[in-house]
């Protein structure tokens, strides 16, 4: 190949300097050259105009040219006939056609104007969608014997193709919908059901063509996609996919089952999951897209815990470094269709999981005159028991959208444990049962050319708790400082909430308006009693100890988003104006209250993008609201075993602003990236909590009218580089953090001030396209100062390794270490993964490898306020887990 | 409540980057024919059995032609028609959405004499310009009928690979799909001669009323094909990094250096 590419480019060199010579001695033998230019009859150049040059009596064209912008062309010819026919062609003028000498000329063309119409070319409207056109494909007429599920036979159906991932493609392009009996019960998830439902349960498999799933948009939006839709034999299928693990030490499992049932009636995906190592499967069960966080941002909190026993919050490490759990989780999801317009989709799912822990935490809180250090020692178990309930009903028709959520939730949990503290045991025992029901409307309708969206969102919740403690505490309040047998807090708490609203959206090219109209109504009552057990005897507390509270709270607002849009420029604000009616009676106090107010939230937003490489954004919040009114008894209420609450201070309003800025280049041809940000945060109420803190460390809280300020400052950099040259990418992340408030501690009111300082280098290397190593290390440095004098510093560094590479397709090796020094306390964790995938199979086969050093504590340090927490977590043990996903 | 407050701030500025709706658009001229092409691929030069398919859309007006990815012009027609961000959100992140492997644009003879191409490497546009005479084409003298049409064989080098064109004179359009133009005719099959790339025209229809040829108007990163080529190549080199930034976990980062080791042939393998 070489040795004739040389040979060409040596005759090429020598034939263009003899060229020069034949073109003088204007050859016969040789090349003759046609230029010459097009142009219209108006004298304007033609560009982009066919020149073809035929021999005669030949249809292969000998040589061509296409005109250039000036409208010349220029082509040579090497042909031995004497005349040559040139023809000129083009779409939009008439073809002329010529018959030539064979000879070096210049030749100009005067085109005319004329749209021809071409042979073969089928006219589409692109506006009109063809619908109903469906094919239908037997099953039986393309089954062959080694063919195991339906995705085999798709294989095989002209004008279907199955990609490697279980794409199915129709002519090319990929399906929009995957219906099994006209349902879509798995979404874009449907290679699960192609990859494992058996060849023999499908009758037909049919292609719609030109399909669009949602009707509302069928005369607006064309689509180009097909679904596909297959028709099941009579009975039931079932199918489906399971991983199941098992390791030591102690003895471990890992197993999740699902199956799938399909009949013409309805379909049903369930799983069974169960598992001792660590995976707290529940949190996939509670999963949020973007709309619903920004759909929930208004409403009160789901599950208030008044009560709780002790115990120490999550680590920052992964949970199945320490978490001792033994869960059950059951989930069924059913898909039927009503009738046409109409399908009810029902979620349901049940959870028993057990969760042990032991923990140890030291707190030190300062004062200006006082250094108060405590222990305290867990051994807690949670047993959660769960059952949740969704009914989706959803109409999808072309005059309007419709989606209805309702969902009923109960629990029945208990957390108990023993608390060692000052040589003492204390025994706590928490009953907290829960159940609540709400429905979640939308509905979408068309007014003209604008859009109406109401929407309503309705709950009920009712928690009875009931929080005992062994021996008494708070003697000194409670028995005239005689000590007792137990103590236990008994509360129900009963919430109603409303929300209802109706919106439009008006654009212009650059403005969008988005006005919105709603009203909200919430209510709740709060009952409590403190009861003390001294020698086997109940006694009811005083009223001081009891709560018998109705609140009410509406409102109406008028909020108004409106936006504006260049295309280097947005910018978007929001008004928002809220009238409060509050009401709180109490029947045991004579603390009745009422509020009436007027409040507002602003706000404003910028983003700017002058170039493709910078990106600036500057933002303003301002909001207001009714001070924790939902936290507002007279009577004393015990939170957990050391502290006693009271909050008696009028209601009043709060408010909130916020500005964010943050300046971003990013360059991907020198794969340069930087971001700087900057946000400041400043609260103002007009209450404090009055602390009182006892020599064991229990606390009563009571609240003061006192307005105090909190101002928050955070300061982020962040950088990075990839060096194409050593396949290395560095980067480098700092952040600056300053909290500063008041506190009111034993009638000594201070001003605490936190601090947080951290960087974070990071090395990633990208060996070779299969493998990656990664370096990075996080070092945080957190300061408490009281009344701007320094009381405590915590150094705290994380080094992180992570490796993985895969030699074959087939094989995966994943390494990771993670090394802390937490104030002088180490700790040491390296796992190991080897993963082998049977590909024709379909079977992974995993061994894992957690904990190897087998480190036994781990210790975090947290700082708020005026406290200081270090807090020491019991660890998994080392374990190994094997584990093999399949189908069947 | 409060910790609320501040993620859903520091989520808005990330939100209120990406604009969606009121998008703008330069009309540059009508469309009177739209070709379909039909192009099959290998991605892994090492695996002939992974063959992917994708349909490409050829919308020739007067002077301009435009190509884009099929799958990609119907998504954006869709998106044009959502009158709010909340809904081309959900369009755009629906799992049954499909965005297909190519997302470049091309469009030849805008400005004259040059063709335009636009493409997207999460997540910014870029924009560059080349001459439209890439192509040395030669002709073999073979004739013969290809999708229907009486077409000639051209062959030519580009790219580092030797294409074989089969071109119609009696579709008098010097065009055809990617960046291949200046043939008298359109091309109605082009691949290359290890078969990695294969275009075949599919049909050609006229269309009625015609489509305008628009070019997004937006923040383009303006640069050169070699500085285009220079920016994707880094990408594909650095992405377990630019994965973990945007918030992928190990899994994530682990399968999307393994699909991008699969990912290892292009159409142009010298971007000289």
């Amino acid at each position: 190949m070489t040795d004739k590419h040389a040979i060409r480019r040596v005759w090429l060199k020598s034939s263009i300097s003899l060229l020069i010579i034949l073109i003088i001695a204007h050859s016969a033998l040789g090349q003759i050259s046609i230029s010459g230019r097009v142009i219209s009859k108006a004298g304007d150049a033609l560009s982009r105009i066919n020149i073809m040059l035929y021999s005669p009596g030949n249809s292969s064209l000998v040589a061509f040219a296409v005109s250039d912008e000036k409208g010349n062309f220029k082509t040579s010819v090497t042909s031995k006939s004497d005349s040559l026919i040139i023809k000129i062609s083009s779409i939009n003028y008439r073809d002329e056609t010529q018959s030539i000498a064979n000879a070096t000329q210049f030749l100009q063309f005067e085109l005319v104007y004329d749209i021809k119409e071409l042979e073969g070319v089928n006219v589409i409207a692109p506006a009109i969608t063809k619908r109903g056109d469906t094919l239908n494909y037997l099953v039986q007429s393309f089954v062959h014997t080694e063919d195991k599920t339906i995705e085999d036979v798709l294989r095989r159906m002209p004008g279907i193709d199955v990609e490697a991932n279980g794409q199915i493609l129709y002519q090319g392009t990929p399906i929009n919908r995957f219906y099994v009996e006209g349902l879509d019960l798995m979404e874009g998830r449907y290679s699960m059901v192609s990859k494992n439902l058996p060849k023999g349960s499908v009758t037909t498999v049919e292609i719609l063509e030109n399909h669009q799933p949602i009707r509302m948009l069928e005369d607006k939006v064309e689509s180009q996609q097909a679904a596909l839709n297959l028709k099941i034999k009579k009975g039931v299928t079932t199918t489906g996919k399971a991983q199941l693990g098992a390791g030591v030490s102690p003895f471990l499992w890992d197993v999740n089952i699902t199956p799938m049932t399909f009949t013409k009636k309805f379909q049903v995906v369930t799983s069974l999951q169960s598992n001792n190592t660590g995976n707290d499967v529940s949190q996939q069960l509670r999963v949020f897209t973007f709309e619903d966080l920004n759909r929930q941002s208004g409403r009160p909190p789901e599950h208030v815990e008044m009560l709780n026993i002790l115990t120490a919050s999550p680590p920052e490490i992964k949970p199945n470094r320490y978490l001792d759990n033994n869960i059950v989780l059951f989930n069924f999801n059913g898909l039927q269709r009503i009738n046409a317009d109409f399908k009810l989709r029902t979620n349901i799912y049940y959870t028993h999981d057990i969760q042990k822990s032991h923990t140890s935490i030291i707190r030190t809180m300062y004062t200006p005159i006082d250094t108060l250090k405590f222990a305290e020692e867990f051994n807690n178990q949670l047993t959660n028991n769960n059952l949740y309930a969704k009914f989706n009903i959803n109409r999808n028709v072309k005059k309007n959208y419709l989606n209805n959520d309702l969902k009923l939730e109960s629990g029945w949990n208990t957390q108990a444990g023993f608390i060692n503290t000052d040589g003492k045991q204390i025994a706590q025992a928490l009953k907290n049962p829960l159940k609540s029901i709400s429905n979640d409307l939308r509905s979408y309708n068309h007014i003209g050319e604008h859009t109406l969206q109401i929407e309503s969102f309705i709950s009920y919740e009712n928690n009875p708790n009931s929080l005992g403690v062994r021996p008494g505490q708070f003697a000194e309040v409670l028995n005239d400082s005689v000590p007792y047998e137990l103590v236990t807090q008994k509360i129900e708490l009963n919430r109603f909430y409303t929300d209802n609203s109706a919106g439009m959206v008006f654009s212009d090219k650059r403005i969008t308006f988005s006005p919105r109209v709603g009203f909200m109504y919430q209510q709740q009552s709060l009952t409590s009693n403190l009861i003390s057990e001294v020698n086997n005897i109940e006694i009811k507390m005083s009223s001081e100890f009891a709560n018998d509270i109705r609140t009410y709270k509406n409102q109406s607002y008028l909020r108004t988003d409106i936006e504006y849009k260049t295309v280097k420029m947005n910018v978007s604000g929001t008004i928002a104006i809220k009238q409060n009616k509050l009401k709180i009676t109490e029947q045991l106090a004579a603390n009745n209250q009422k509020l009436s107010k007027l409040l507002t939230n602003t706000s404003f937003s910028l983003n700017y993008k002058p170039n493709g490489f910078w990106r600036l954004n500057g933002s303003w919040i301002y909001e207001q609201d009714v001070s924790d009114f939902d936290e507002t008894y007279s009577g004393f209420i015990m939170k957990n075993y050391r502290n006693l609450s009271q909050n008696v201070v009028p209601i009043s309003t709060a408010s909130q602003q916020q500005f964010v800025s943050r300046i971003e280049y990013r360059n991907q041809i020198t794969s340069f990236f930087n971001m700087l940000s900057y946000v400041y945060s400043t609260g103002h109420s007009n209450t404090i909590n009055n602390n009182i803190i006892g020599s064991n460390g229990s606390a009563i809280i009571t609240s003061e009218s006192l307005p105090q300020t909190t101002n928050t400052h955070i300061l982020q950099a962040y950088s990075s580089k990839f060096f194409s040259s050593t396949k290395t990418t560095l980067s480098l992340r700092v952040n600056y953090m300053q909290e500063q408030g008041k506190s009111l501690v034993n009638g000594e009111q201070f001003n605490t001030k936190n601090k947080v300082i951290g960087i974070k280098p990071e090395l990633s290397i990208h060996l070779t396209p299969w493998m990656n190593l990664e370096y990075s290390l996080d070092a945080n440095s957190i300061f408490t100062f009281i009344d701007n004098d320094q009381k405590s510093k915590i150094v705290l560094t994380k080094h992180n390794i992570n490796f993985f590479f895969f030699p074959v397709k087939n094989q995966l090796f994943n390494f990771t270490s993670e090394y802390y020094n937490h104030n002088n306390k180490n700790n040491l964790f390296m796992d190991l993964m080897y993963r082998y995938t049977l590909t024709k199979q379909k079977i992974d086969m995993e061994v894992k490898c957690n904990n190897i050093f087998n480190a036994k504590t781990y210790t975090s340090f947290l700082a708020n306020a005026y406290s200081v927490w270090e807090t020491t977590y019991s660890l998994r043990p080392f374990q190994v887990i094997f584990s093999v996903k399949f189908s069947f | 409540m409060r910790n609320l407050f501040i993620i859903l701030t520091l989520m808005l500025p990330l939100c209120s980057y990406a604009q969606f709706t009121g998008l703008k658009y330069i009309n540059l001229e009508p469309a009177t024919k739209v070709v379909t092409y039909t192009l099959k691929y290998q991605p892994d030069s090492t695996n002939p059995d992974d063959i992917r398919n994708s349909k490409l859309l050829l919308f020739i007006g007067p002077n301009i032609s435009k190509i884009v990815n099929k799958a990609g012009y119907i998504n954006d027609t869709t998106i044009r028609k959502f009158t709010t961000d909340a809904q081309v959100i959900n369009f755009l992140t629906d799992p049954k959405t499909f965005h297909g492997s190519i997302l470049y644009q091309i469009f030849k003879n805008y400005p004259k004499g040059k063709l335009t191409y636009t493409d997207h490497i999460p997540s910014d546009s870029y924009r560059f310009e080349e001459n439209l005479d890439l192509f040395q084409w030669k002709l073999t003298g073979d004739t013969a009928t290809v999708s229907g049409f009486k077409s000639q064989r051209a062959t030519c080098d580009f790219g580092g690979r030797n294409w074989i064109a089969w071109f119609s004179p009696d579709l008098p359009y010097s065009d055809g799909p990617y960046k291949f133009n200046g043939l008298p005719g359109l091309i109605v099959k082009v691949f290359d001669t290890r078969n990695h790339y294969v275009f075949e025209l599919l049909v050609v229809n006229k269309l009625e009323p015609a489509v305008m040829i628009d070019i997004q108007d937006k923040q383009y990163i303006n640069t050169t094909k070699q500085g285009f080529f220079k920016a994707w190549d880094s990408f594909r080199a650095d992405i377990v990094s630019r994965m973990k930034q945007a918030g992928g976990d190990n899994d994530v980062q682990q399968t999307i250096a393994r699909n991008m080791k699969s990912d290892n042939n292009p159409i142009e393998l010298k971007r000289k």
